[in-house]
């Protein structure tokens, strides 16, 4: 108790409050942002540090790494764009809400779940701080191997209405994580010679294409995000808090699950939204289908992913082992001030440990009241011409992107995941049931291998490893069974002819990679990209089947009911032609990508946001440059003045110097 | 009238000369570019030396850092050798083994690391192996005779290759298990009893668990300050071509997280943040920053000392480098 009042009085100093309060903000503002993640972030911040007490730094740090899983639901909620990779999970009902005109609802609920998750998150924390050191030495490698496979299963509840394109998707996913530089051999996997996918597919970049472009595209279709005159209600805000309330039990668990498994090394923030998401669709509850608004599917990923800060915090302190790819930063500052995880941070310096759970839980408090009381105008964006906001998303996208290798392969890459996710979309392929499998490849593949070098097969007989691997199994049949029955259903499917193609595609590029792994890979960086690849082609070869099927018996025009309450997931019949508007993002991105390489991203930024808002509509031509102009000035201040860092030189001052 | 215009144009050029002069000699921005992920050793030091270097270099420049991970800094190492400015606008922080990689791995037979222009380096000190107390194995003997487990994290790594070092130039029985995230990680395993040892580590990676493990021996030939002198693993080597192998990867640790410049970098710019090094390494604010970094003691090796050693490395012949190649298979 001594040690509580010793850390609440220590933090109750000014300069300490204000550097908490500092962290929260620059932590909102990362977390709007996509592109710029809490990693950067914090990378940037610690050397602001040097000069500060440790109370002082961790205060500022992790009041910023506490935050940015709040405010990342802003553009998840309105744009259908994942501030960072935690918020991908709410895209899918929180952008569904808005287009509802249910945002201030959403940005309601979504606020006060990451601010009950966060505190929670700091509770276990605290809790765990005298247990710490046991517990994390109770968990064994092959119980990390068997908690990633676990995860994996929830696939199974993400798979939607066409489960077997649903785990076509996962595998998908999977393979798409292999490329790179693997672990255990250190030989390159599909890098078809480019130092650029080395290190694998950027995760921040895939999400974003993923994600955030297909839903610009039918953003622009419908001209704005809300689609209908009606005017957002403040009174939403309120219903969304009462929301959460009201599913309190689900709040728990999912803080649960966040905080557990923010504590297990390898299973980042991406990973534990998606399975609070696959858990909360399980029971949808009295509200609409999950995909399309259900609010469990806002309340569920927002307080796991607040939850998990502190969570990840207790192998960090116990050990010194990152439980995330933040906290491996935030252990440089540890030991900038002269701390050392592990015992002392339970004994002689409980006091600091204490004021961490603190930050943790003061930050997120600060965070979701700073986020409710800009819902008002936030909402209101719902009603802005989509002329407007998608030049500016656009813009986001793409800076955010170059930002993250200053290459142009990043564009490439964000536009390529931007098609594929279109067509995913599309064709009713779950893009969450590919999130997954494309977070967890990597863990699986290294956890087995691990386990596998340290003690053959015997781990497969480990009590904790039996458990959750059984899970598994009775969840995916579980799962299985009720597809069985639900087989014959009915209800819409895309249109017939495009799935015959992609899915043939999909065949044989997992024939492609099955061969190419088999004869280019050693045993051991082959096994887990062919059991993927074979899993892949099996799926997608039943489902081209399957559809020509379909497609022969029928008659090449499948009927589409506008909708239809049978179907579960996150797809609906597409009931405009989508063509359009899909090569409209595609086009505006690449324009931007030019731009950005020709004359640099400030100029680039002006001359697009300029020129598209009167490509696509303005009347005067006074506004596209007033908000040009603002536009610049914001991009200015977050990626040079914010994230100071070189960018490339353009083409234009390359040439200019040459001259 | 006009002799004094022309008297007044003369000195304008010659100030105009002399200002582009000191300006070819002064330095605007510095990118150091990091070869590993933010949060790590390279990446600490990097942040440290960010902070100080530009005090000591003309124009007192800002100095950022940038972050470009990939196959434990070979990815940053080729594009310095390939596509990176050579205008002093850019240096880079990789991993003191870059300076074999070619060796290594005939992959990498295509880049030289005597081009490199290296900078200065800043620990210049002795990799142990270790083991956990709880393990038993607390001498070198009974660390080459035992069957037992050794974490290591990628094929490249230090703590791989010196593990595979011993192992087959001594015949050692242990098994290397690769795949863990770091050396913390590694640590963990060893406090969960899940594997035994670890080899290639620094004594500033394990001052918080000093008294839980056993050091077993020495690579290279520095000394710790404060710390016993252990046996080296190379003494026990008998073939003379295998010993020479072994010393060759050693001598690495003597420029132990080293600075980079693009081969193409002018002479004279490479010149100047040599000595901008060697003056801050001298710093007394650089070495408290530095310092902080638990228990890093800064004993730095100049750039000419590196490039001597490097150039070292690369004149033994074909079969010592046949033998180094079998030596951390």
């Amino acid at each position: 108790m001594d040690l509580v009042l010793t850390a609440i009085v220590e933090m109750a100093q000014p300069f300490r409050m204000l550097m908490l309060v500092a962290g929260v903000f620059a932590g909102l503002v990362v977390g709007v942002v996509p592109g710029i993640g809490g990693l950067f972030a914090m990378a940037l911040l610690i050397p602001m540090t040097y000069n500060m007490d440790a109370y002082s730094a961790f205060a500022l740090l992790l009041g910023m790494g506490s935050v940015n899983t709040t405010s990342d639901t802003i553009p998840a909620i309105l744009f259908g764009v994942p501030g960072s990779v935690g918020a991908a999970a709410t895209v899918l009902d929180g952008h569904a809400m808005a287009k509802k005109g249910e945002a201030a609802r959403a940005f309601g609920a979504s606020y006060s779940a990451s601010m009950i998750g966060g505190v929670f998150g700091a509770l276990v924390l605290a809790a765990a701080i005298p247990v710490m050191r046991p517990l994390v030495l109770y968990l064994k490698t092959p119980d990390f191997f068997a908690i990633c496979a676990f995860g994996l299963s929830i696939v199974a509840m993400l798979a939607g209405s066409q489960p077997l394109k649903g785990l076509a998707a996962a595998m998908f996913g999977m393979l798409a994580s292999f490329v790179g530089i693997d672990k255990i051999a250190g030989i390159d996997r599909w890098t078809f010679g480019q130092i650029y996918l080395w290190d694998g597919l950027p995760v921040a970049l895939v999400f974003l294409g993923l994600f955030g472009l297909p839903e610009l595209a039918s953003l622009l279709l419908r001209g704005s995000i809300q689609g209908n005159a009606e005017k957002p209600t403040y009174a939403g805000m309120w219903q969304g808090i009462l929301d959460t309330l009201r599913e309190w039990p689900l709040v728990l668990k999912c803080s649960t699950i966040g905080s557990l498994l923010g504590a297990v090394p390898g299973v980042g923030i991406a990973v534990l939204d998606w399975i609070a998401y696959g858990y909360a669709s399980r029971r949808p509850g009295s509200g609409p289908k999950f995909g399309e608004g259900n609010v469990r599917g806002v309340i569920a990923p927002e307080s796991a992913n607040n939850a998990k800060e502190g969570g990840s915090l207790i192998p960090t302190i116990a050990f010194g082992v990152p439980g995330s790819a933040s906290m491996s930063i935030l252990l440089g500052a540890f030991v900038l001030h002269g701390l050392v995880p592990g015992p002392d941070m339970l004994g002689k310096n409980a006091a600091l440990t204490i004021s961490m759970v603190f930050s943790i839980a003061v930050a997120n408090i600060v965070g979701a009241v700073t986020c409710l009381v800009l819902t008002r105008p936030l909402a209101r964006v719902a009603q802005v011409s989509a002329a407007v906001l998608v030049p500016l998303v656009v813009t986001f996208i793409v800076v955010g992107a170059y930002q993250t290798n200053m290459s142009a392969f990043d564009f490439v890459l964000v536009i390529g995941m931007g098609a594929i996710g279109m067509a995913m979309k599309e064709l009713n392929w779950p893009r969450s049931a590919f999130s997954l499998g494309f977070v967890l490849g990597p863990s699986l593949e290294n956890y087995f291998f691990l386990a596998y070098q340290i003690s053959g097969w015997s781990w497969l007989a480990q009590p904790l490893v039996l458990v959750l691997l059984g899970l598994a199994v009775v969840g995916v049949i579980r799962q299985t069974l009720s597809w069985i029955r639900a087989r014959n259903a009915g209800g819409p499917l895309p249109p017939a002819l495009p799935d015959i193609v992609a899915s043939a595609a999909m065949t044989v590029l997992a024939l492609a990679a099955l061969v190419t792994a088999a004869i280019g890979f050693p045993f051991e960086a082959a096994i887990f990209p062919m059991i993927t690849a074979g899993l892949l082609m099996v799926f997608s070869l039943v489902t081209t089947v399957q559809t020509t099927l379909r497609w022969w018996k029928r008659g090449p025009s499948t009927p589409l009911s506008a909708t239809s309450p049978r179907t579960p997931g996150e797809w609906s019949p597409a009931t405009q032609p989508t063509m359009k508007g899909n090569l409209g993002i595609v086009g505006l991105c690449l324009a931007l990508a030019v731009l950005i390489l020709v004359v640099g991203h400030l100029a680039a930024t002006f001359i697009f946001v300029a020129g598209s808002i009167m490509l696509l509509g303005s009347k005067s031509w006074r506004s596209p440059l007033v908000i040009a102009a603002a536009t610049t000035v914001f991009v200015y201040a977050v990626f040079d003045v914010l994230a100071s860092q070189p960018w490339p030189q353009p083409w234009l001052a390359g040439i200019r110097q040459f001259l | 009238m006009v002799f004094r215009a022309l008297r007044a144009i003369a000195f304008a050029v010659v100030w105009a000369v002399s200002v582009v002069c000191a300006q070819a000699t002064e330095f605007k921005t510095v990118t150091i570019k990091v070869g590993y992920g933010p949060g790590g050793g390279y990446d600490q030091t990097s942040r440290i030396i960010a902070r100080h270097i530009g005090r000591y270099l003309a124009g007192n420049p800002d100095i950022v850092v940038q972050n470009v991970p990939g196959g434990g800094s070979l990815k940053l190492t080729k594009m310095v050798l390939g596509s990176e400015p050579a205008d002093g606008s850019v240096i880079a922080s990789v991993s003191e083994a870059m300076s074999y990689a070619p060796v290594l791995d005939p992959a990498n037979a295509n880049f030289d690391p005597l081009a490199l222009q290296w900078i200065g380096s800043l620990v210049n000190e002795p990799a142990y192996c270790l083991t956990t107390k709880s393990s038993g194995i607390d001498t070198m003997d009974k660390f080459l005779q035992s069957d037992f487990l050794v974490g290591s994290t990628g094929k490249s790594s230090v703590t791989y290759i010196f593990a595979a070092m011993v192992k087959n130039g001594l015949n050692a029985k242990f098994k290397v298990v690769t795949g863990f995230e770091g050396t913390a990680d590694i640590l963990l395993a060893m406090q969960r009893g899940e594997i035994a040892g670890m080899c290639g580590v620094s004594s500033y990676n394990i001052s918080g668990n000093r008294d839980t493990l056993n050091l077993i021996g020495t690579f290279g030939s520095g000394t710790v300050p404060g710390e016993e002198k252990l046996e080296r693993f190379t003494a026990r080597i008998q073939d003379p071509k295998v010993k020479e192998a072994a010393t060759l990867i050693e001598s690495a640790l003597h420029f132990h997280h080293p600075l980079i410049a693009p081969p193409a970098t002018p002479k004279e710019t490479v010149e100047a943040f040599r000595a901008a090094y060697g003056r801050m390494v001298k710093d007394p604010a650089f070495l408290a920053d530095i310092g902080k970094l638990g228990e890093m003691a800064v004993n730095a090796t100049s750039g000419e000392e590196i490039s001597r050693l490097v150039s070292q490395q690369q004149a033994v012949g074909p079969d010592v480098f046949e033998a180094a190649r079998n030596l951390v298979k």
